[in-house]
Order: structure tokens, then sequence, then C-alpha cells
């Protein structure tokens, strides 16, 4: 039988399959655009139609994101954070015994602090704006004139460079870089800075919770190898990327599916 | 008043009229039995149809919970509490004071600038106490002709000697003032009448407070109750606490469905301002205690007097409005955190929401040391900003169900 998680984030939509041995089959990571709700039962239609599943074999679909209520198709609803902390029973993550997440999603990031049984124990979200998140970097890409994927290879040829970025808001960060390239500055300082001034951010949300390593950084941006690079400076201590960070809630549902019916 | 200011007073009452509607029938639709009928249609008398009139009276406005409204009452006036939770207000108010003031204080200042008080007639004077800097400097920071308002000098001290003279020299001076300004004598009968009638109102509002802790009455219904004492008639609010005890009194032992207890404090929830309570309920949490202001702090502690005369009475409200008051203006204010560890003790909390508007500097403050007892105790600790818009629904709700489901799977 086959398990599935979706995971309706406000950035991307992450389809995971996995079987009883909870192994992963297979995934898929696509943009969440305005009609999530459409995008969701297409990638679940491609998934299923790509590895010859057909809806006999699917024992349970959970979803989660923020996106899951539109969602009616699925048999059961899931928090995204709770999801996540689901995403720590995988056969990677497992025996890790991770006691930290952060994770920076599209529009918010999170910090959980995590119980010896993998569950919830503490968490804190930032406010309600687009500060340390996915999206920050987004529009600071966007002002830069690079890819979102192209942030990771001007921070790690910059090295230590960096100036500092102060704003934490989108808004003003943008204003704020503008006046920096006009002033000669790199990119590849400029995206360092950036990555330094959301670990910072991230460190000062996760004063509030018990912080113990080891720590997994997840979420799309967990792909970004500077920001990691960042954090681990800023946090002074090695951080865990798993092979695929943004799909960790996705399989946390499909591990969910799976538990819920045993 | 002009026609922009006669416009913006009819629209923001409607509003605020929309806005208790909606609420009242959340709250209307989250509970199962009747016994809150009728502070449900006490609160549409009074803020759907205006039905509150103490025609020939003189209505005194307060502000805080430091006020001693007995002497009010002893003096044959009545007291109105004008901390409000009206969404309208507040956006009216954002127009008149700085960015950063907490919404509360908006909400005080649009009220004052409409005269949308929901009595007749309207207060000829507010007392306001001296607590944060905001509600301190409000009087001088309003861009417009208002009410009267008398500054009552609060120590920032609780504790010392010097600070409990000064607040009875403080309330002395109230006492002398409220004399002229209503062309009355404090008398000792009139004095020890009113502080009977508050400390039954306290006691009965103690009582019901018991039937709340074994969830036979929900945290968004005792604000709601609490929020009415600012404003209606002392005896109905009585006659129907008396009624809804007894009721509850005779109706069946509920046995508790087993949803996280939650107790919640920081920037208080006044009705209609109950965004977070009513999400906790809607996701599954029993609000069953507070340490708020507009609630538990302001309906727990009672006068104790030794004898029924005034050089008695007196400093008896005095102890009675400063010692026990957990207000974060206080320094030291470790007593806060002694009375929210009982609290949590008393009914078994198993999650703290910490509310905190935007802009609420003294409560955010604090907001460290109540993590701190939190994590000490074991207790899953919830911080959440916020205002009082309802623009962030979609982000507290996503805390709302996440702290909920931690505190049910580690169970």
């Amino acid at each position: 039988m086959y398990y599935i998680g979706i995971d309706i984030g406000s950035t991307a939509i992450k389809i995971a399959v996995i079987n009883d041995d909870k192994e992963l089959i297979d995934y898929s990571v696509s943009a969440s655009g305005s009609l999530f709700h459409k995008y969701a039962l297409q990638q679940f239609e491609n998934i299923c139609l790509k590895n010859g599943i057909s809806s006999s074999d699917i024992a349970k679909v959970t979803v989660t994101g923020y996106g899951r209520k539109m969602y009616k198709q699925a048999d059961e609803q899931i928090n995204e954070i709770t999801a996540n902390a689901f995403g720590l029973e995988s056969l990677e993550l497992k025996s890790l015994g991770i006691k930290t997440i952060i994770n920076i999603g599209g529009q918010d990031s999170k910090v959980l602090e995590i119980s010896d049984t993998n569950k919830v124990q503490n968490f804190v979200m930032n406010d309600k704006c687009a500060a340390g998140t996915g999206k920050f970097l987004d529009v600071a890409a966007r002002t830069l004139e690079i890819g979102v994927d192209e942030l990771e290879k001007y921070h790690l040829k910059a090295g230590y460079d960096s100036v500092e970025i102060n704003s934490t808001c989108a808004v003003f960060a943008e204003s704020e870089i503008i006046s920096l390239l006009a002033e000669e500055t790199s990119i590849g300082e400029i995206v360092v800075g950036l990555h330094n001034s959301i670990a910072k951010r991230i460190r000062r949300l996760s004063r509030k919770i018990k912080f113990q390593t080891p720590i997994l950084f997840d979420g799309g941006t967990a792909l970004n190898k500077g920001l990691k690079q960042a954090l681990e400076e800023e946090f002074m201590t090695d951080i865990i990327v798993s092979k695929t960070p943004e799909i960790t809630s996705a399989i946390g549902a499909a591990i969910y599916s799976l538990y819920s019916l045993k | 008043m002009n026609y922009r200011e006669s416009k913006l007073k009819e629209i923001s009452i409607l509003k605020s009229k929309k806005e208790v509607a909606k609420v009242i029938k959340t709250l209307r639709t989250n509970n199962n039995s009747t016994v809150m009928e009728a502070f449900y249609k006490r609160a549409e008398d009074i803020y759907l149809n205006d039905k509150l009139d103490f025609k020939d009276k003189l209505v005194i406005g307060t502000l805080c919970v430091h006020v001693p409204i007995e002497i009010i009452y002893a003096l044959g006036a009545v007291p109105i509490r004008l901390c409000n939770g009206f969404t309208p207000m507040e956006q009216l108010g954002s127009e008149l004071l700085p960015v950063k003031v907490c919404p509360m204080v908006k909400a005080i200042a649009g009220s004052l600038y409409v005269k949308a008080f929901n009595i007749k007639p309207e207060p000829s004077l507010i007392i306001n106490p001296t607590t944060c800097d905001q509600k301190k400097k409000l009087a001088e920071a309003l861009p417009f002709d208002s009410i009267d308002f008398y500054n009552l000098e609060m120590p920032s001290n609780k504790e010392s000697e010097a600070a409990q003279n000064y607040w009875k020299h403080s309330l002395s001076d109230l006492i002398i003032y409220l004399e002229k300004f209503t062309k009355k004598r404090l008398k000792k009968e009139n004095l020890k009448e009113a502080m009977i009638k508050v400390s039954t109102a306290q006691k009965l509002y103690r009582e019901l407070n018991n039937y709340r802790k074994i969830e036979l009455i929900s945290g968004p219904d005792m604000m709601l109750i609490s929020s009415l004492y600012f404003i209606d008639d002392i005896d109905i609010w009585i006659n129907n606490i008396t009624n809804i005890i007894e009721e509850l009194k005779a109706s069946e032992n509920k046995t508790s469905n087993g949803n996280p207890k939650i107790l919640m404090t920081g920037s208080p929830s006044i009705f209609p301002q109950l965004k977070i309570p009513n999400m906790l309920v809607e996701h599954g949490a029993s609000l069953v205690a507070d340490e708020f202001c507009s609630s538990n702090r302001l309906l727990y502690d009672s006068a104790a007097v030794a004898e029924w005369q005034l050089h008695d009475m007196i400093p008896a409200l005095a102890d009675k409005y400063l010692k026990p008051n957990t207000c974060p203006v206080f320094v030291p204010n470790d007593s806060r955190v002694r009375k929210i560890k009982q609290l949590c003790e008393q009914n078994d909390i198993e999650g703290i929401v910490y509310q905190n508007f935007s802009g609420c500097q003294p409560y955010d403050m604090e907001s460290n040391m109540i993590n701190k007892l939190a994590n000490d105790m074991g207790i899953p600790f919830l911080m959440l900003e916020t205002s009082y818009v309802s623009d962030d629904k979609g982000q507290l709700s996503t805390r709302i169900e996440a702290f909920i489901d931690s505190i049910k799977m580690n169970l």
C-alpha cells in the first residue's frame, strides 16, 4: 500500500509517496500559484500516473500546509508544524535524534523544539511579515537581478566578505540593497549580508525556546548552502540538511498517513 | 460637530454594532447551553439597542483597574470603564495617535473622538490612573477637545511604605476633587453600601469562576461577563450573575471533555475583542483561567475592612487597589509571577497563551518573566503578538492549532 502526504505551502506544492516500510517511492515539487487547489490535484494525478498507483493502492492521503483547507479530497488534514515534526520519523532522519528544527519556508520561518519521541515540545514563529523568510530572499534576488538558485553560488564565492544588511523587512531591504549597489558593493557581499541577516533573525527567534543540538534545517530555503553556512556561523554549530529538505513536511504528512492507520 | 465628524461617528458606531452582533453570534454558536442567554441579551440591549440610560445621574469614566469605583458609587454617580475592544474605534484612534500606540489606547481615543460610550448620559469626567506611559499621556496626546481628565497619581512601586503613603494621599486628593465635582460629601453609610455591593459582585464572579474551572462556562463567555461589569448597572449585573450561578448549581456536573486547559494572560481581551479567546475555543482548547486586568484581576480581590468607619474604609480601599494589583507597570512585579503560578496550579493548566498587543510595552517586557515561569513549571508557552484588526487570523490560527496539537500529542 501507498501512503501519501501533500504539503500545500505558500510558494510550492510538495507531494511525497511512501510505502509500508516508509521508503520514499517518489516526490514532486511545483509552484503553488493562485489556483493551488487545482495544481495540487494535477500534481497528485501526475505522480500517481507516473508510478502506476491506482486509487485502490492508496491507503491514506494526508494534507498539510497553508492551502490544506481547500484540498477536500484528502482523508485528513494536519497542521504544518505537526507535519514537520513527523518528518523526523523518516528513514533518513529517525536515527539522528534531532532536537531542534529550523524551518524557513516561503512565507514564514519557525523554530521547533523536539522531544525525545519526535513530538513538538515548543515552537516559535516569525511575526506576520516576510522578514526572515524565503520571500525576503525572493525580493532581494529580484532586486539584484539574479535567480534565487544563484544566491548560493554568490555566497560561497564571496566567502567571508560581507556587508551588514540591517533591514529585515523585505520592502526596506530592497531600498537598502539599492543604496549598497550605488556604493559599488559587490553582489556576493550583499548576498552574504542577506543570509547573515536571516540567520541573525532566526537566532533571535529561537531565544524563546530550549535550543539544543542536533539541529535540522529544512524548508525550501535549506537547498541554499549559503544560508546553511550563515546559520552555522550564527549558531556556531553544525547544522544538518537532509537530501530533500523541501519535502520534510510532505514526508511527515505521508508518515502520519501510515502511523494513523496502525 | 462638522460633517466629516458626524459621518465618522455614524459609520464607526454602525461598524461597532456589526462587530458586537458578530461576536455575540460566535459566542452563541460556540455555546451549547442557554445559561448565558441573559448576558447575551443584556449585551445586545446595551451595545446594539442603546438601552443603558441612567437618566439624571452623573456618569464618570474610568480607565484601568486602579480607580476605586466604590467612591464614585458612594457619591451617587455611576462609573463606566472606558477601556474598550471595538475595532472600528481602534481604527479611528489610529488616525489620531502615534503609530506605535497600543490598540486599546487607540480604541479609547477613537471612542472619545466620536463620543461613542453606549451609555446615557455621556460621562462628564474621566479618572485616569497614571499607569503605563501611553495611558498616562493620553489626555495630552488627544488632538481634539475631550472630556476633562483627572490624573490619579500612581506610584510605580506597590510594596514600599513611601509608595503606599503616596497612594493614600493620591486617593484623598481624588475624594476631595470628586466631592467638589459631584457637589456631595462622602458619607460612611454610602461608602459602606457601595463597598458591600462591589464586594458582592466580586464574590459572585469568583463563585462563577469555579464553574469555568469545570468547563460549565467558557472563557470567552466569562470575558463577556466581566466586560459588561465595566459598563452595566451593577444591580442588574449582580442579578444576572446570581441567576446563572443558581442555574449552574442545579445542572448536572459535566465530565471534562479532555481539551487542553489553557490560561491566558498579557494585554487584556475586552469584549468584543475576543479574537484569540474564541480562536482557542474553536481549535479545541478550554480557556479555564485568565490573568487579565479586564476580568480576573479586576474582580478577584476584595477590600478587607475591620471597622465600617471612613478612616478604616478608605485605607482598606487603597490597599485593595494597590497591593494585590499585578499590572506590569509596577516594579517589582514578582507578584504577577506568583499569581500566574497559583492560577496554573489551581486550574491544572496545560498551556499558557500570552497575548501581547503590538505597541504594549509593559506586557512585552514582562513576557520573558512569564515564559521562564512556564519553562520552570514544564508548561508549554505561546506568545502571540496581535492587534485588534483580524488581518493576522491565518497566521494566528496556524500557531494556535500547532500549540494545541503539541499539547495533545505530548499528553
